[in-house]
């Protein structure tokens, strides 16, 4: 974990095309909600259970689903997530961290979704997608790089998921049976 | 599971090279005559030559060893363990996503094998306002020839997959100019999974073509193994610091001794390492002027298949736009390979409409424009800086110019587009909305907000930092590549060029490492001929010789 020191500059969080994640958070914003848990959920990595819970409300909405998902058909997509976070510099996931705390502290959030009450997951789902439109053309760059940032994250990592190639009609690679071998592992 | 291809770094010669994964292990010999940082595009071609000239060899590379068996056409694996910063690398604000290879080979591991010779115009410019008059086209031929007989480089065979015939066909009924890109492949199966890896050995990365052969010649490859800095006293290079790529670096940094060091880490690595080994730099030129090719996106939906995923990557280009003959920037145009995450990577938003498009993923073309910067006092590019751990950092800031050059390309590249016959076109912005007519798009493009993060920029080749020029107060390196405070140091790689290249720069960098690394032997003992070019000096020297003792 960096720091609470080296909170006080502008930061920016960011992820790139396979994983676009980019961001300047407001220092200033950073002890209001640096209270939230650090730990990772059971199981998990990198993700801690406040940040599965976002996720799961968000994804639906960024992939387009239409409907929020059950919880178990979520699973791969999380650990696919967390592996993805595991390969990021410790900084980057320290914003990452930081900015999901902004949306799901009480106070932060009541200020961002002006619902004080609840947690994301009692969002309605149509909330949820026009409160994501509107960050992305947010005038407040924070907003606007952070959706965009998580928008591009969540993207990116569903359609790494063979589950969710049939949807998008694609077939997958050629010549498996030949070419998908062991690998060395050196 | 059983590979009708051999892996190259299974076989029984290659268990008799000296390859040290510095995670587990680390060399007992600890002098070279020459120690090479980075095994990429730049490092790959000084290995070959160094070592076929006779001189002992260490290659450092950060990266991992992979090999054809590890290539899987499998994008995520790929993804994080083959590209910098597992693909997430970015410009400091974000806008920028930047893709580099991390690996031993270097980008040219995952990169689409798409070759071009240095532009003429690129080298005039570098000739006029850098002084390099001896980098002229003549001179370069011999070395271009070289390489491209090398890595067997030609105009691609094959039919072109849809994605870049749509690209051809809209070029030809607007009247543009276009042409058929040449590619390092031998035997290519067409597969389409360059950017991950080739798993039938037919690219002719480093990885399959110089590296073995330096192994074989004695070189030895310390992988995992970060080249932490460069060790100098004086005006001389000692030795380089390095410590394994993960883990405790404090306590497990060791030394590396050597005559003469190649800094080959790339565009951001090399002007890195001399930051972290603060070099001498009284004009402060480490790490700037490093440009991008920045890359706006258009993307179509045809009536039939596309299948944008299958199939050599890129096989057409159209350098119409290239050299407008106003200050505007130029941009050359081609087409990404469409499989799922590189796909969804470029297109922006989120939500109902990427859904709908990404449903419709087979029917999906996309056009890319590079911009082709640092020709403007508006374009001057990024600067490297170190953050406090210790990594670089690229701050790119996005001009109105370079914002101008991104409105045009994306009107060009859909006028293209329709007059291929797509049913409707997209640019990647957060903003954009699928059109059904050219004026509904160029409407929509005079409408949107062009800024960072919300049209998309991306780029996949990074040049500068470590510029050449003839003078010190505005380069880093002469036209050898040789540093120009500390004597027994070159770069040699992508990081040299002034600005960049206004094609994709692979076969600029290897032509250009070919002709510094035969100098480098020749300055450290070991002469070597490798073109007609010196062939020609050598034979009309010893022809005057004989003629001398003829008289
Ligand atoms: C997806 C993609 C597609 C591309 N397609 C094309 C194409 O079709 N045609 C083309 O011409 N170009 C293409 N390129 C670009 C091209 O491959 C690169 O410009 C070229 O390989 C750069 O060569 P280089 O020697 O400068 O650096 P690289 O090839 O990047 O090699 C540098 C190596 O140094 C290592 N390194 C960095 N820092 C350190 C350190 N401190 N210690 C040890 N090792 C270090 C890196 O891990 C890397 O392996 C593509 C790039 C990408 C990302």
């Amino acid at each position: 974990m960096m720091n609470k020191n080296n909170q006080g500059r502008r930061h920016f969080l960011k992820l790139g095309i396979i994983g676009s994640f980019t961001l300047a958070t407001a220092g200033t914003l950073i002890p209001f909600f640096s209270r939230q848990l650090a730990n990772p959920a059971p199981n998990y990595k990198v993700l801690r259970a406040h940040d599965i819970d976002f996720f799961h409300c968000i994804t639906p909405v960024i992939v387009g689903l239409g409907k929020y998902q059950p919880h178990s058909d979520m699973e791969t997509f999380f650990k696919a997530l967390d592996d993805k976070l595991g390969y990021l510099t410790d900084s980057i996931k320290h914003q990452l961290q930081q900015i999901i705390d902004l949306f799901t502290a009480p106070a932060t959030k009541g200020l961002l979704t002006g619902k004080f009450n609840g947690n994301w997951q009692t969002f309605d789902y149509e909330n949820v997608e026009q409160l994501w439109g509107n960050w992305q053309t947010s005038r407040w760059s924070v907003l606007q790089q952070a959706s965009s940032a998580i928008s591009q994250l969540v993207l990116i990592v569903w359609y790494s998921l063979a589950e969710h190639w049939p949807a998008i009609n694609y077939p997958g690679p050629l010549f498996t049976e030949q070419l998908v071998t062991r690998p060395n592992n050196f | 599971m059983s590979s009708v291809i051999k892996d190259i770094y299974t076989t029984d010669a290659a268990r008799q090279w000296a390859i040290f994964d510095a995670l587990k292990t680390s060399p007992k010999n600890r002098d070279f005559d020459v120690i090479i940082i980075g095994t990429g595009a730049g490092g790959g071609f000084t290995a070959d030559i160094l070592s076929k000239a006779g001189l002992s060899v260490a290659l450092i590379e950060s990266g991992p060893l992979q090999s054809s068996n590890d290539f899987n056409m499998n994008e995520q694996q790929a993804y994080q363990s083959l590209y910098q910063e597992g693909g997430s690398r970015t410009t400091e604000d974000g806008a920028i996503s930047v893709l580099q290879g991390r690996a031993v080979g270097g980008t040219t591991v995952i990169n689409w094998t798409s070759c071009f010779r240095t532009p003429p115009q690129t080298l005039t410019y570098w000739q006029d306002q850098f002084g390099l008059a001896e980098l002229d086209s003549t001179t370069m031929s011999s070395w271009f020839d070289y390489v491209e007989q090398r890595l067997g480089i030609l105009p691609w065979q094959g039919q072109p997959n849809r994605n870049n015939a749509i690209l051809q066909s809209g070029c030809q009924r607007l009247g543009y100019s276009s042409n058929i890109i040449a590619r390092n492949v031998r035997g290519c199966w067409n597969l389409g999974f360059c950017g991950t890896g080739c798993p039938t050995n037919a690219k002719q990365s480093m990885l399959v073509s110089t590296l073995p052969q330096a192994l074989e010649r004695g070189a030895s490859l310390i992988y995992n193994c970060e080249a932490h800095k460069i060790l100098w006293q004086d005006d001389q290079v000692t030795g380089v610091e390095c410590h394994p790529a993960n883990g405790d670096h404090q306590s497990s940094r060791f030394k590396l001794h050597a005559r003469h060091v190649v800094l080959a880490a790339g565009a951001i690595g090399s002007p890195a390492i001399l930051l972290r080994s603060s070099i001498p730099d009284p004009h402060q030129r480490i790490g700037r002027r490093t440009f991008l090719h920045p890359v706006s996106a258009s993307f179509a939906l045809f009536e039939e298949a596309v299948e944008g995923f299958y199939g050599a990557p890129q096989s057409i280009y159209s350098d119409h736009f290239q050299w407008p003959a106003d200050q505007q920037i130029g941009y050359k145009l081609e087409v990404p390979p469409l499989q799922p995450m590189l796909a969804t990577g470029l297109l922006k938003g989120f939500g109902q409409q990427h859904r709908q498009l990404m449903q419709q993923l087979p029917y999906l073309q996309c056009t890319i424009a590079l911009h082709r910067d640092g020709f403007h006092p508006q374009s001057p590019g990024g600067q490297v800086k170190l953050r406090a751990d210790g990594s670089p950092v690229l701050n790119y800031p996005t001009t109105q110019y370079l914002w101008d050059g991104v409105k045009q390309s994306l009107t060009t590249m859909a006028r293209i587009q329709f007059a291929a016959g797509a049913r409707s076109v997209i640019p990647s912005h957060s903003g954009a909305q699928l059109k059904k007519s050219l004026q509904a798009t160029l409407q929509q493009l005079n409408q949107l907000n062009w800024q960072p993060h919300q049209a998309l920029l991306g780029s996949a080749h990074v040049m500068g930092g470590c510029g050449m020029s003839a003078k010190p107060e505005s380069g880093v390196v002469n036209h050898w590549g040789e540093h120009f405070f500390l004597e027994n140091l070159s770069v040699i790689d992508g990081s040299c060029f002034p600005t960049s290249i206004g094609a994709n720069p692979q076969l600029s960098i290897y032509a250009l490492a070919c002709r510094q690394a035969a100098h480098l032997s020749a300055k450290l003992g070991k002469p070597i001929t490798l073109i007609d070019n010196d062939k020609t000096t050598q034979a009309s020297e010893r022809q005057g010789f004989a003629l001398t003792q003829s008289i």
